[in-house]
């Protein structure tokens, strides 16, 4: 019974923040960290599936050039296809937050209900997906179920329950999976070193242009010495090294995201103020570390490369 | 034993043949060991991805000390490579890490 009190205190609580007769900018700082983390996951899911097409690439070279026998599609473009659909759930997640933000005016309940709607289609199919953790499905069962019936204004009451139930569940499905997701990165980066090697041994590749990219502050010219070439997959190896540290800070980051969250979420049940610091602080390291590793992960721009210039090109 | 120990034995199983093969193959003279190279990478390599997409959880002993014995298989074959051992040795200790994985695998799905 004092938790029912609780929780409807809550409740009323954002409800009064989010219909502009009370603390808004509270209610409008909670919904504006919310979207912005669901925006940082998206983000993080997005990469991992570009990551895993890279993989892919990576692999499918590495076979050949040893004639050994391609990678099975089937395999990749499953994992593809999870990662996409964690993506578009995410998404939704944060169109979801973004329309509650509408509630304090009046029209904003039609396109809250939509977006509540089509935010629990999408958790439905997230455990169809081959490899996805049976952890979320009761969360996420739960959650669709109130979000797929925003029907009337009352039924605010029960989408922002459910919300805290989804942020729970996209927490437990990321501690879950999380071991997998560093290591589908960790593996492009050792195959992708494993195939500059191997690109280089078949003059494919002038390791020596590596040096170009060191930081020291002058223009390092390419060279194609043997001294060269083996600085230049000593860089390599680093680089990979270097992928797979920004990869786990973006995991450890986002997974403190989610957790905040959901911690938000559970404080607003119980009919607590929400510290939102840590959840502003990791979405900011989450979304610094995201894009350093995409910096590094990067083709370089047309024109200024010379990682394809070959040893005896001019 | 978590799934996440799986997954990381059996990424460096695939890491450790993958950074070997191309030395490996130069050296084989003999198309029998070729070929059984090729397919226990490409063995490996599905092993990992089989278990990256089947992430749920385990706490099967008998996977605990099939992980522990691949860890070992991968020692001793760095160390084989490194002593520049017989091929057909190193293909052997190769081949029969495979089907620990393989055995892990199976018992996890």
């Amino acid at each position: 019974m004092m938790r029912l009190s609780a929780a409807t205190f809550a409740v009323f609580f954002v409800l009064v923040s989010l219909t502009g007769c009370g603390p808004v900018k509270e209610g409008d700082q909670i919904l504006a960290d919310a979207i912005q983390a669901s925006n940082t996951l998206q983000t993080y899911y997005n990469d991992l599936a570009q990551i895993s097409l890279d993989g892919w690439e990576n692999q499918a070279v590495f076979n050949a050039l040893l004639t050994v026998p391609a990678p099975s599609d089937q395999q990749y473009n499953e994992r593809l296809e999870a990662l996409r659909t964690r993506a578009d759930a995410a998404s939704k997640l944060s169109l979801t937050f973004q329309s509650l933000k509408t509630f304090r005016d009046p029209k904003g309940l039609t396109s809250a209900s939509a977006a509540g709607q089509s935010l629990g289609e999408s958790l439905k199919g997230i455990s169809k997906i081959p490899g996805a953790s049976k952890l979320p499905e009761d969360e996420f069962g739960k959650a669709a179920a109130g979000l797929l019936d925003i029907q009337r204004q009352q039924d605010l009451k029960r989408a922002l329950l459910a919300m805290t139930q989804v942020e729970q569940g996209f927490l437990n499905m990321f501690e879950a999976e999380q071991r997998a997701y560093l290591s589908i990165v960790s593996d492009r980066a050792d195959t992708g070193e494993h195939l500059v090697e191997l690109l280089a041994q078949n003059k494919m590749l002038n390791p020596g242009s590596f040096l170009a990219g060191l930081r020291l502050g002058v223009a390092v010219t390419p060279a194609t010495s043997d001294p060269a070439a083996a600085a230049g997959l000593a860089i390599a190896k680093i680089s990979a090294q270097r992928q797979k540290l920004e990869w786990e800070c973006a995991t450890e980051n986002t997974r403190s995201m989610l957790s905040a969250l959901a911690a938000a979420g559970a404080a607003i049940q119980s009919g607590a103020a929400p510290n939102l610091i840590p959840l502003e602080d990791s979405t900011a390291h989450a979304t610094a570390c995201l894009t350093e590793h995409e910096k590094l992960v990067a083709p370089p721009a047309s024109g200024n490369s010379n990682a394809n210039k070959q040893p005896n090109d001019k | 034993m978590t799934n996440d120990d799986v997954i990381d034995a059996l990424q460096a199983q695939k890491q450790q043949l993958e950074a070997q093969l191309p030395g490996l193959l130069a050296r084989s003279q003999n198309d029998t060991i070729t070929a059984g190279l090729k397919l226990a990478y490409s063995q490996a390599v599905q092993q990992w991805n089989d278990r990256v997409n089947k992430t749920f959880r385990t706490d099967d002993p008998m996977l605990g000390k099939l992980v522990a014995q691949l860890n070992a298989v991968q020692v001793e074959i760095a160390a084989m490579v490194a002593q520049m051992e017989d091929l057909e040795s190193i293909f052997n200790k190769i081949a029969s890490g495979v089907k620990i994985g393989a055995a892990i695998v199976a018992m996890v799905k």
